[in-house]
This record gives structure tokens, sequence and C-alpha cells, in this order.
């Protein structure tokens, strides 16, 4: 089953934010590759380019330049070969529309970036039990 | 309306409008640099560990209170910020047990003694901003009082325009130079190293009854320990 680890493609244009969730990889001794893209459109190259090998699985964050979650979300979704992809929302938006927006969009779930370091491992721990299920699909 | 009040009231509205963003787009942006430097410090900290002198630790443990501080300040700056704009569904209240249940949540394991006198009969209201209110006030007779079992009473009028609630603890009251203060953002009345607290809850509350067109005010009881009486009209503005 290991020889089919899910790739993640980070969508995030902090710099900082990407070592968090670098960080709480190792925490959690996650070994599934990472992938990282700083805006949506970037996401979409390297998806519909493939340098993000099958099967994958995208984190999502809102608020970026150039194309944001939303407008990536929008464009997936009408990709036939992409529609399938599992995407999580990892945000600091707590805004309802943001939420339902998202949600309209098919997204596997909505993880608000937590301040403390401790409660980002948690929520990267609950991501790898997701996706260890989907490795044995 | 005269010409040049309705002018008056139109500015004063563009100007609400534009607090209000400005506000909502401040704290918002604010957060993410103040989460990136928690989690730089907490790093920092964790690959140092076993090598850090006694005064570094302690000036971790500062930066990082001090960072925690600062993400509660912006918190509550945007829930300020949001006072018009957000929770304006109404619903059915029923003021006394809300108050029971409330104060039993904000008590969390301390022993309590609530008495509610009078009634007010269920109203429709906005229903999430008189919950805050509320819970603010019963947060505030309890998280202030250092007596083993802290004693609140509540008394319930009403009439054909609005409800008016008071509530007294046994606490240990305010100071008379900071009762004007009380209501504004981020005061505290003790420093805020001695007692872990933004000072923004009442500015919040605040600014909801002005919002809803009522009134709060705060004083001493002669017995001693704080009152506050709130008047909540039964009628709510529609939101602008």
């Amino acid at each position: 089953m290991s020889e089919k680890l899910v790739n993640i493609l980070l969508v995030e244009d902090d710099e900082v934010d990407i070592m968090n969730v670098q960080r709480a990889f190792k925490k959690n001794n996650i070994t599934n590759p990472l992938y990282i893209a700083r805006n949506g459109l970037e996401a979409l190259e390297m998806l519909r380019d493939k340098i993000v090998p099958m099967p994958q699985i995208v984190i999502l964050d809102l608020n970026m330049p150039k194309m944001n979650g939303i407008e990536f979300l929008q464009e997936l979704r009408q990709d036939p070969s992409l529609k399938h992809i599992s995407v999580f929302v990892m945000t600091t938006s707590n805004e309802d529309s943001d939420k339902l927006n998202a949600y309209n969009l098919n997204v596997a779930g909505y993880i608000l970036k937590p301040l403390s370091f401790e409660k980002f491992i948690a929520s990267v721990a609950t991501l790898d039990k997701y996706w260890k299920l989907c490795e044995r699909l | 309306m005269q010409p040049h009040a309705e002018d008056c009231q139109e500015r004063l509205q563009k100007i609400n409008a534009e607090f209000e963003e400005f506000s909502y787009i401040v704290s918002h942006d604010l957060k993410a640099p103040v989460r990136a430097i928690t989690n730089l410090a907490s790093w920092i900290e964790e690959d140092l560990e076993g090598t850090l002198p006694e005064d570094s630790q302690e000036n971790f443990r500062l930066l990082k209170n001090r960072v925690g501080r600062l993400e509660k300040m912006i918190q509550a700056l945007l829930e300020f910020s949001r006072v018009a704009r957000l929770q304006l569904e109404t619903g059915a209240v029923d003021v006394k047990s809300k108050i029971e249940k409330l104060a039993h949540e904000v008590a969390e394991n301390r022993e309590l003694k609530l008495t509610i006198s009078g009634k007010i009969a269920p109203l429709e209201t906005y229903a999430e901003k008189l919950t805050f209110v509320l819970g603010e006030l019963l947060r505030n007779a309890i998280f202030f009082n250092s007596k083993t079992q802290p004693e609140i009473k509540v008394e319930l009028q009403e009439n054909a325009e609005a409800l008016q609630i008071t509530i007294a603890d046994n606490g240990p009251g305010f100071p008379e130079t900071s009762l004007p203060k009380l209501f504004t953002m981020f005061y505290t009345v003790l420093p805020k190293d001695q007692l872990e607290t933004t000072g923004a809850g009442l500015a919040i509350v605040n600014k909801i009854v002005n919002f809803v067109g009522g009134k709060i005010t705060a004083g001493n009881h002669p017995e001693g320990g704080a009152v506050f009486t709130l008047t909540w009209p039964k009628k709510m503005p529609s939101a602008n």
C-alpha cells in the first residue's frame, strides 16, 4: 500500500505558513511528497502538467495574490481531468461566505489556521488519517 | 428633517461605514503576521531546547504571552467592527432562563449564588447580541470576584418599550476614577500583567447596546460590589 502514497499539493503564498506545514509533516512522521504552489494559477499548472503525480490532494489557502483559493476551486471543478481532486481549505478566514463558497465547490474539509503550532500538528494528523484512507482505496 | 441635518446624517453614516470596513480589514490582515511570529518564536525555542539560559527562557515566555495578547486584541477589534454587520438574525429569548444558563457557563466550576427577581416575557430580539451582552456582564461579575462564592443579584423589569436588567455582584466594585473609562476599548482596571484580560468585553457590550438603541450604565452598589443597569429596547433597529 505504501507504494501509492498520496501526493500533497500545498497552495500557499506565505513562507512561514509553508514552513508550518513542513514542520507539522515532520512532527507527524508524514512522508507523503509535498509540492508547493504560491498561488492558484501556479497550482493549476502543476496539476495539469502532472508535475504533481496522481493521486493528488490539495491543501488550499484562500487569500492569495493572482488567483485566490475560491477562483482556483472554480477552475478546478470545471476541468474534467481535475474535478475529482480532494481539496482541503486551510485559511485564517472564518467568514461564513468563504465557507459557503468553498463547500459549494465540494471541498473535503475547511480548516481554520490555528494560532498555536501544537493545534496545527493535531489538524495535520487528522488530514494524515484521511489520506491514509485514500491510499488504501 | 432640515437639509443640513440630513447632510450630517449622511456623512455620519459614511464615516461609520468607512470605520467598520477599516477595522475589519486591519484585523483580518494583521492576524497572518501575528500567527507567523507565534510560530517562529515557538520553533526557535524548540530548536534551542536545553541550551537556552534561564533569562532567555523567561524572555520567550514573555514574547509568547505578548503575542498571544496581541492576537486576542486583534480578535476583539474584529468583533467590535462586526457589531453592526453580523448576527442580525432575530430569535425568541427567554431572558430569565438565558441568564441562568449563561451564569452557569461563565462560572465554570466555581460555586455561584444567583438570585433573579422580577419577570420579563419572552421576546423576539437580536438573540445573539443580547446573549453576548448578558454573558459579558455575568462574566464580569464572576471573573473579577475573588470571593469563594460569588453572588449575583439580577433584577428583571419591563415596560411597553424596553427591558431593564440590573446585574449586581458582591465583588470588589470599581474605583471611582475608572468608572468613566469602563466602556473604553482595551481599558482594564487592573494591570494586564496582574489579571490577563483584553479589556474589550465591555467596549463591545457598549457598542452593541448603542447599536440597538439601548443604554448601559455601570456603578457601585452602596453595600459594595458592581452594578450594571441595561436598558434593551423591544423594537430592534433594522440593519443599515
